[in-house]
């Protein structure tokens, strides 16, 4: 039919010879009508030797086929093994099984033509090869230009002997052949393994080797020979414990090792070939975890207004690269207080820092530094740092206590008529109340009237209900003098606060 | 005793005489001026009051500021109370012993600006009679300059050879010596007495930040430090990025 239905034109059907001209391409191909299309497509290549009346025979042929067929779809057969697809003849010849194996195989059903093409038919028949139904698509199921459908089916023979099946895919049949062998039942962990299964090694940290035990039994009636054992996949080495050849009488059984290797952190396959037969092997290489990480401060006890350096250090010195997020968090034990900003890093944000373990060290990196410096603050209350690694979370808090007033600067100025007194300090209970100041004379004689005190509750509350550094403050306490100044040589302060009294130093004028 | 406490009136100051501290001003790694609040210990960068800051200096009371086409004088809420149109390129500071501005001082274009009466006045200093290059002035026209053989300081009155005084180097009004020598601070003061304080980085540049306090910026690096030089209480303190 073919040669009748583009005999016309003697350039065409000499084009079409040359691409029917494989086997496997004759098979595949569902219809004449298809290979009129591709005579059609090729028609716009024939160039003076076609002539009018060829390209109108062509034409007429391919009308016919339009109208026979809605679309010009063209199916073609595949046998796939990873990422590898081998067309498939009329025949195909599954590999030897041994009885009680389950062979799988997958095949691809591809449309190459140029128009949407439905797989209307697909099925298979015989005994001992089956389609997996689970793989098999929904008929009618419409294949689109380029794309395809796979399916699988498999070859179990439960006795020796040869073994063969029908596949139909709409109009291509493919003979499957397979046949059963007397060949040896391999076991891993303990239980028996088809020929095309799979020996599954697990998961494991890079570098590390896992060796599994296999075993060849005999299970016949008659010694069996292996002849070959063969171990392929960059992360599975062996076998050891057994040399091939190797004969095993009936009943016997030899154990033997493979082992398992991964260098990166992949997924590894590999194949164990048994006289031909093979089962896969498969592992997966995982990174080593971080080791788990602890903080170091280098005060294990805080007071306000301070800079603290914090490190992270790790267990043990890590075989990985990672990073992980050190979070400050700050809970003040203040109730009318939300936060202090002062509390926070100094490098980088505020309150969030990466900290970086490189593989080889056993101490956490932030940038390039070993450490990161922190504020107390001046708030009372808890900082909470928190580490979140991939694989873990450590916490630590370091708590500021309630304390009297801080005075970190005292002195006094004295003027005409005046004498100032300035502090700056902290309160971190926001709870200052009272100021007392005595003055002294040259000869260190409190000066009347003796303490003058001050409730400063409210000034204090409402500064701080409105300040921006946080307990922090500068205050400045101006005494108008009637008389000679000169007279007041110094001062001491006593502040007051929930916590305590803090007095000054000798305030000198 | 001829003279009396006024009970009352300490307790009309209290409520207008509590702030929230202030050391003084820095140029930030972005080159904004920012007020830096707290204390020791417990430093907050305040909001940035300007940008396209060169250099700043600030004693606590005032900050001068230098920007690519003027220089400015900021009191210390940050207000800019004097101010004047100059060439791009950056600034050396000089102070009077009570914090108020003394001079300016324009490598570029060895311009001297001398601050009188709340104003700017430009001047001129001959390169040549200065004979090297200018690291710092200070006030009463002093400048420290450094020359193949050294650090040189000049004025008026003649020069003097600073023996093992390296670049950066300061010289304050009170002709306190501030220079960084690797990963020390070193300060002498009029007396020569001489007191070194240990960074903890290598410094890369050094500047007037507060009353008390300088400005160290680590070399090759975006950190930046307050070093309290008030003797017996020396530190160093790392400040808030402010990121």
């Amino acid at each position: 039919m073919l040669k009748t239905a583009v005999g016309q034109s003697g350039v065409v059907r000499s084009l079409c010879h040359q691409r029917l001209r494989t086997p496997a391409r004759i098979t595949c191909w569902v219809t004449n009508a298809l290979v009129a299309t591709y005579c059609g497509e090729k028609q716009t290549a024939v160039s003076g030797a076609a002539t009018a009346v060829s390209r109108m025979m062509i034409l007429k042929v391919l009308g016919a086929v339009l109208f026979a067929l809605p679309a010009f779809g063209q199916l073609q057969l595949f046998q796939v093994e990873g990422v590898k697809e081998t067309p498939v003849a009329s025949v195909y010849q599954v590999p030897a099984a041994a009885p009680g194996d389950s062979l799988e195989t997958r095949f691809r059903v591809r449309n190459q033509g140029t128009g949407a093409i439905a797989l209307q038919s697909l099925s298979l028949s015989g005994t001992g090869i089956k389609i997996v139904t689970a793989s098999a698509p929904s008929l009618p199921y419409t294949i689109a230009p380029a794309a395809f459908v796979d399916f699988r089916f498999v070859f179990s023979p439960d006795t020796l002997g040869s073994y063969s099946a029908s596949l139909q895919v709409n109009n291509i049949s493919v003979l499957i052949r397979g046949s059963a062998v007397a060949a040896v039942t391999v076991k891993f962990a303990g239980s028996p393994l088809s020929s095309g299964a799979t020996a599954d090694f697990g998961k494991l940290e890079r570098g590390v080797s896992l060796q599994q035990t296999f075993s060849l039994t005999n299970f016949s009636n008659a010694p069996l020979t292996v002849s070959s054992i063969v171990i392929s996949g960059t992360a599975f080495q062996g076998p050891s414990g057994i040399t091939a050849p190797v004969t095993l009488s009936t009943g016997q059984s030899v154990p033997f090792q493979i082992t398992f290797t991964p260098q990166t952190a992949t997924a590894f396959s590999g194949t164990l070939t048994i006289d031909g037969r093979s089962f896969n092997l498969t592992g997966m290489g995982l990174d080593p975890p971080l080791p788990s990480a602890s903080f170091i401060l280098d005060s294990a006890t805080a007071s306000s207004s301070q800079q603290l350096k914090l490190k992270v250090v790790l267990a043990a010195t890590s075989k990985v690269n990672g990073t992980g997020t050190l979070t400050l968090e700050f809970r003040p034990s203040v109730t009318t207080v939300l936060d202090d900003p002062a509390i926070q890093f100094l490098s980088g944000p505020k309150r969030q820092a990466t900290v970086t373990v490189v593989s080889g060290e056993a101490i956490g990196r932030f940038g390039s530094s070993l450490e990161m410096v922190f504020q107390t603050g001046t708030t009372a209350g808890t900082i909470l740092f928190t580490l979140k690694l991939p694989n873990s979370t450590v916490q630590q808090s370091l708590v500021v206590a309630p304390a009297a007033p801080g005075i970190d600067i005292a002195n006094g100025t004295r003027r005409v008529s005046d004498l100032d007194i300035n502090l700056t300090g902290f309160d971190n209970t926001r709870s200052a109340s009272r100021l007392a100041f005595t003055f002294y004379d040259k000869n260190g004689k409190v000066l009347a009237p003796g303490a003058v005190t001050a409730d400063i509750s409210k000034d204090f509350k409402s500064f701080f209900g409105s300040s921006p550094a946080g307990g922090a403050f500068a205050l400045r306490a101006t005494f108008p003098v009637s008389g000679d100044p000169t007279v007041v040589v110094g001062a001491d302060v006593e502040m007051t606060n929930a916590a305590g009294v803090t007095k000054t130093q000798r305030i000198t004028f | 005793m001829k003279f009396a406490l006024m009970a009352f009136g300490l307790a009309s100051f209290c409520h207008a005489q509590i702030g929230a501290p202030q050391v003084g001003l820095i140029t930030d790694a972005n080159r904004s001026v920012r007020p830096v609040l707290g204390l020791a210990g417990n430093f907050l960068l305040g909001e940035s009051l300007g940008e396209d800051c060169l250099s700043s200096a600030s004693s606590g009371s005032f900050t001068l500021v230098k920007t690519s086409s003027s220089v400015l004088v900021l009191n210390r809420l940050g207000e800019v109370t004097a101010a004047l149109d100059v060439e791009d390129g950056p600034a050396l500071f000089a102070f009077a012993a009570d914090g108020s501005p003394a001079l300016i001082f324009l490598p570029g274009s060895s311009a001297l600006l001398t601050f009188q009466e709340g104003r700017l006045e430009r001047s001129q200093v001959d390169p040549d009679q200065l004979g090297g290059k200018v690291i710092s002035v200070a006030a009463g026209g002093r400048f420290l300059v450094e020359r193949p053989d050294g650090i040189w300081q000049t004025d008026l009155a003649g020069q003097k050879f600073l023996a093992g005084v390296h670049a950066p180097a300061i010289l304050t009004a009170r002709e306190e010596l501030f220079w960084i020598d690797g990963q020390t601070l070193a300060l002498r003061d009029l007396a020569g007495t001489e007191r070194r304080l240990d960074l903890g980085f290598a410094g890369g540049s050094i500047q007037l930040l507060g009353s008390g306090w300088l400005q160290v910026n680590e070399q090759d690096s975006a950190r930046q430090f307050a070093v309290r030089t008030t003797p017996q209480r020396e530190q160093v303190y790392q400040l808030p990025e402010g990121q």
